[in-house]
């Protein structure tokens, strides 16, 4: 059998120009017998995994749009656009019929209490039945 | 976005903090989803967990690339460590060794002779592969159907950017050694 050539030397440890030495030649910018020993070796690790189905591929990209659709912000539909404007206006008027009707139901009540006071006042100008 | 590894010297702050937006995550699935399945496959030996793993890996990196942070890693740095995560996980939760569906042999024309040296390398170079540790057979795997730069393996790993390149040393070394022993045993045989 064909003796494999095999990258890389045998020292114990990686230094910086080993790393690179790898890096490029994995990258495709390494040069010479050992750059393609490295990419013939990735390619034969690489190509021993059965490529993915397809249809699980699909089905993945499928699933992950339907997701982004569903994390989407939600437009409103055009013909309910005018809800939007309409709305704040609804609460607008709601608050200020509220004050409205507030003002006309204590209104009399504030009357009376003027009356009240009148009626007090008056009262308090007569000579006091208690000795002073 | 750009999906290759930046050093911080030359990554802008705005690209450091850019999120992984749609566009460059549909770009990733398609660059990646073909190599984290081939390391999932690589690793578990069986089709159905492999797709379970890059779909779960693709799934959950897109629920957090809000909260991605590209100076802790690139999103392919990032997508392959939850890979690895789920395939670890994966291998605990069924407490065995990944059974191989690997293939065997390969089909088509295989007369000629340099067609069966491709296949006697590649037998050889999936049994040392086989022979290796957990440990190292996944740093090889990450590697060479990751495409990760030495600092994504690193990020992926999570270890320093020279433990990775320590552990990535020891185990092409012990590839290697076990391709030649390999080698040697057909020789005698």
């Amino acid at each position: 059998m064909k003796v494999i050539p095999f990258p890389g030397g045998g020292s114990a440890s990686p230094d910086e120009a080993w790393l690179t030495e790898l890096e490029a030649a994995l990258n495709g910018t390494g040069e010479g017998s050992v750059a393609d020993s490295w990419l013939q070796l990735r390619e034969d690790v690489r190509v021993l995994a059965p490529p993915m189905d397809p249809d699980f591929k699909r089905e993945l990209g499928q699933r992950i749009a339907g997701r982004r659709e569903r994390s989407a912000p939600k437009q409103p539909h055009r013909r309910l656009g005018w809800l939007r404007t309409a709305v704040p206006a609804f609460a607008a008027l709601s608050v200020a019929f509220a004050v409205i009707a507030a003002v006309l139901i204590a209104a009399p009540c504030r009357e009376r209490r003027e009356i009240v006071f009148a009626l007090c006042a008056r009262g308090s100008s007569r000579p006091s039945l208690w000795p002073g | 976005m750009s999906l290759t590894d930046h050093s911080g010297s030359q990554a802008s702050l705005a690209t450091e903090r850019a999120k992984l937006d749609d566009e460059a995550f549909d770009r990733l699935f398609r660059e990646s989803a073909a190599g984290v399945h081939g390391y999932a496959i690589s690793l578990l030996g069986n089709s159905s967990a492999a797709e379970d793993v890059t779909a779960l890996a693709f799934e959950r990196l897109y629920r957090a690339r809000a909260r991605l942070n590209h100076r802790r890693g690139t999103p392919r740095a990032w997508l392959f460590a939850i890979a690895r995560n789920a395939a670890l996980d994966e291998l605990r939760r069924r407490r065995r060794q990944p059974q191989s569906e690997l293939p065997e042999e390969f089909s088509g024309d295989q007369d000629s002779e340099a067609v069966l040296e491709h296949i006697a390398r590649r037998a050889t170079v999936r049994d040392a592969l086989s022979a290796l540790p957990l440990r190292e057979r996944e740093v090889v795997l990450l590697k060479f159907h990751g495409q990760l730069s030495n600092s994504e393996l690193a990020k992926a790993l999570g270890v320093s950017e020279s433990n990775a390149g320590t552990r990535l040393h020891r185990a092409l070394t012990r590839l290697r050694e076990a391709c030649l022993q390999a080698e040697r045993q057909e020789e005698i045989a």
